[in-house]
């Protein structure tokens, strides 16, 4: 059956689905449940995050489970590695990916070793939600789109959702999941809706979906810039070109196989992404689409990315710096005409 | 005191402190070990006061130096030997090294490299023995520098807010890497630390087993009966440097002379034949059975084979795709 829901809702689904059948999981953040965490509080819930991504849980699991935090990132990151090291399921929330500055050392030299260096005895089953993304008005330090940054370790798994049904997916997968997984929500698509079935399921982390067929040209886009390559194609085809959009959703592990597989049958390719320039995702992409096929290709690797500056504030300015429908469209024609 | 205890605290003083010992000259030799050496000796006392009252359910965290906590807890000295020199056979199959050697089977959360990187991760612990309705606590080991740190301060605050069951164990030792600590902290003793956060202190003399002993059955009571964190100050000394090959240019003689007379081998030794709790003969046949057991974990440590080279690949991830 049909319903219809918001990526907002999907994750907040699957977190409560989550905990229902498995109590080892808990979720703790800032201002998760709100309302002053105090305890004489009833079990109202005020917030829900910045987002309102976690309303209604405390209601369902208590503020034993749903656990507001004082603005402490380093001290709760790292006791959820803690906590998973013990045996328990910890979904950590970072307000924003721009706050991973003040506890960044817990993730990148703790939570991504600590079962290497061990040779392999305890494992951190842990995910770390935040949020990415630009165009909410919010400036430079709330706005960026980090996700290069966690891929670049190895032993973090590392999760795009572009849409409610592989939000819901991915996550309860990446809640069972017995790696540190930073699952990225793009706070500019929690809004975004589509069918999503009521039961819990999973989705594979490390398998690509390509969210449209087409023989011309392959977008390889994540997030924002898969509904962005999506409208793009909708242009493109009024044109006579057929785009097809693949969507690695998660970037660590990437599914290189079908991503190769697409640009193989096209032979030209324009990756779409919202991240900084200088080692961002379209630079990795580029390197291995380009290293692997570089006879069959019948143009260079195009990439459509923001400028290597910081975001800008003002909507004027921010409009342009995040890579929209047109300059997506745009590449993709050039990348159509070019004669090798 | 129970002879017994006093017979396994004296044994495991001196397996850290035969093993250090032997680290040091091996390193001064540049013989069988593989890297950076931080050795533990000066640490002896309070490591093993505090383990010997740590329960099986409890879990510990520990820094890069970590000799004395790990043996105090009771690991394997030959897998111990063996991961100093990167071998397959390590505590940690050669992955890890001196600066992380501890064995995660005896509830060891990690050896932290980064200073104050720990104190986050036994707050986790901690939290989990609570989410559980379990009595469990964890021992957090940090040294002086680590109070520099804001993981530190977010720690303590966490800790005490939630009264979370930590045991938070300063190794006050004078000298992070080569700065002293009256040159980094503000307080005199770091209990003062810990009472910016309301948390139960106490200030002891790290290298007197006794006091030390004293302190921890008083902090674990008050942890195991629901009543929140506790902070030890243990008052005690590096004797050698940050590593060994330090050159130690920092450290005033007099100083260094000073702490020897306060050796806590010496003090421990002084006391049960003072009491007659233990006699020369029992104390020298503890100190031969250790000197046995360490020659015996190098010379396993160097016959181990090294790992083979597919494991660069084995342990990057739990679940693979």
């Amino acid at each position: 059956m049909e319903r219809i829901l918001n990526i907002k809702d999907a994750v907040n689904e699957a977190i409560s689905q989550s905990m229902a059948v498995d109590d080892k999981v808990f979720i703790m953040g800032e201002d998760i449940v709100g309302g002053g965490g105090r305890d004489h509080e009833t079990a109202e819930d005020s917030q829900g995050g910045a987002f309102g991504v976690t309303q209604g849980l405390v209601k369902k699991f208590g503020r034993g489970r749903v656990i507001d935090t004082p603005i402490s990132e380093t001290a709760f990151v790292g006791l959820g590695i803690g906590a998973a090291h013990a045996g328990l399921r910890p979904i950590i929330e970072i307000m924003y990916v721009d706050f991973v500055g003040v506890c960044f050392d817990q993730i990148l030299n703790q939570a991504s070793k600590l079962y290497y260096m061990y040779g392999g005895k305890h494992s951190v089953p842990m995910v770390i939600r935040t949020t990415v993304g630009g165009g909410f008005r919010v400036g430079a330090e709330h706005s960026q789109t980090l996700y290069p940054m966690f891929t670049a370790l190895p032993g973090l798994k590392v999760v795009t959702p572009s849409n409610a049904y592989d939000a819901k997916g991915l996550l309860i997968r990446a809640i069972k999941d017995n790696d540190p997984v930073v699952f990225l929500e793009h706070k500019r698509m929690y809004m975004n809706e589509c069918n999503v079935p009521e039961e819990p399921y999973e989705i594979e982390l490390g398998k690509a979906d390509i969210k449209r067929g087409g023989k011309d040209v392959t977008i390889v886009a994540l997030q924002k810039m898969v509904e962005y390559s999506l409208k793009a194609a909708e242009v493109l085809a009024k044109e006579g070109i057929d785009v097809e959009v693949v969507d690695p959703r998660t970037i660590s592990p990437l599914d290189t196989d079908t991503i190769l597989a697409s640009a193989r049958k096209t032979g030209r390719v324009v990756v779409a992404d919202e991240s900084y320039p200088r080692c961002g995702m379209a630079a990795d992409f580029s390197a291995i689409i380009t290293e692997n096929l570089f006879s069959e290709l019948k143009a260079p690797v195009m990439r459509v990315m923001p400028p290597h500056t910081p975001i800008p504030f003002s909507a004027a300015l921010e409009d342009e710096w995040i890579p929209d429908v047109d300059k997506i469209a745009a590449m993709v024609r050039e990348c159509k005409k070019y004669n090798k | 005191m129970e002879k017994a205890y006093l017979w396994e605290a004296y044994k495991r003083m001196q397996l850290i402190r035969q093993f250090d010992l032997t680290v040091h000259d091996y390193a001064k030799r540049k013989y069988r070990l593989m890297g950076l050496m931080h050795s533990a000796i000066g640490a002896e006392a309070y490591s093993v006061a505090t383990s010997l009252n740590m329960q099986e359910q409890d879990y510990m965290a520990t820094t890069y130096r970590n000799h004395a906590h790990s043996i105090a807890k009771g690991i394997d000295i030959k897998g111990l030997a063996a991961e100093l020199c990167g071998k397959d056979a390590g505590v940690c199959r050669g992955m890890a090294g001196n600066m992380h050697a501890i064995d995660q089977d005896i509830n060891i959360i990690a050896g932290f490299g980064i200073i104050g990187a720990g104190l986050p991760s036994s707050l986790g612990t901690a939290f989990a023995a609570k989410y559980k309705g379990e009595t469990g606590l964890t021992v957090s080991y940090f040294g002086d520098g680590a109070i520099g740190q804001g993981a530190f301060h977010e720690s303590m605050n966490l800790a005490s807010i939630w009264k979370l069951p930590v045991l938070f164990v300063n190794d006050n030792n004078k000298y992070a890497m080569s700065t002293a600590a009256d040159y980094n902290l503000v307080h005199e003793s770091t209990t003062g630390y810990a009472r910016a956060y309301k948390m139960e202190c106490i200030s002891v003399d790290g290298m007197d087993f006794f006091a030390v002993d004293e302190a921890v059955k008083k902090a674990v009571k008050h942890i195991r009966e629901g009543k929140g964190p506790f902070f030890i100050e243990c008052r005690a000394y590096r004797y050698h440097g940050q590593y060994e090959g330090d050159p130690q240019l920092y450290k005033p003689q007099d100083e260094v002379d000073f702490y020897w007379s306060k050796d806590p081998i010496k003090l421990f030794k002084e006391r049960v034949l003072g009491e007659k709790w233990l006699s020369e003969q029992e104390l020298s046949r503890i100190e031969a059975d250790v000197k046995a057991i360490i020659e015996e974990a190098f010379d396993y440590a160097e016959a181990c084979a090294l790992p083979d080279l597919k494991e660069i690949y084995t342990n990057v991830y739990c679940d693979k795709y």
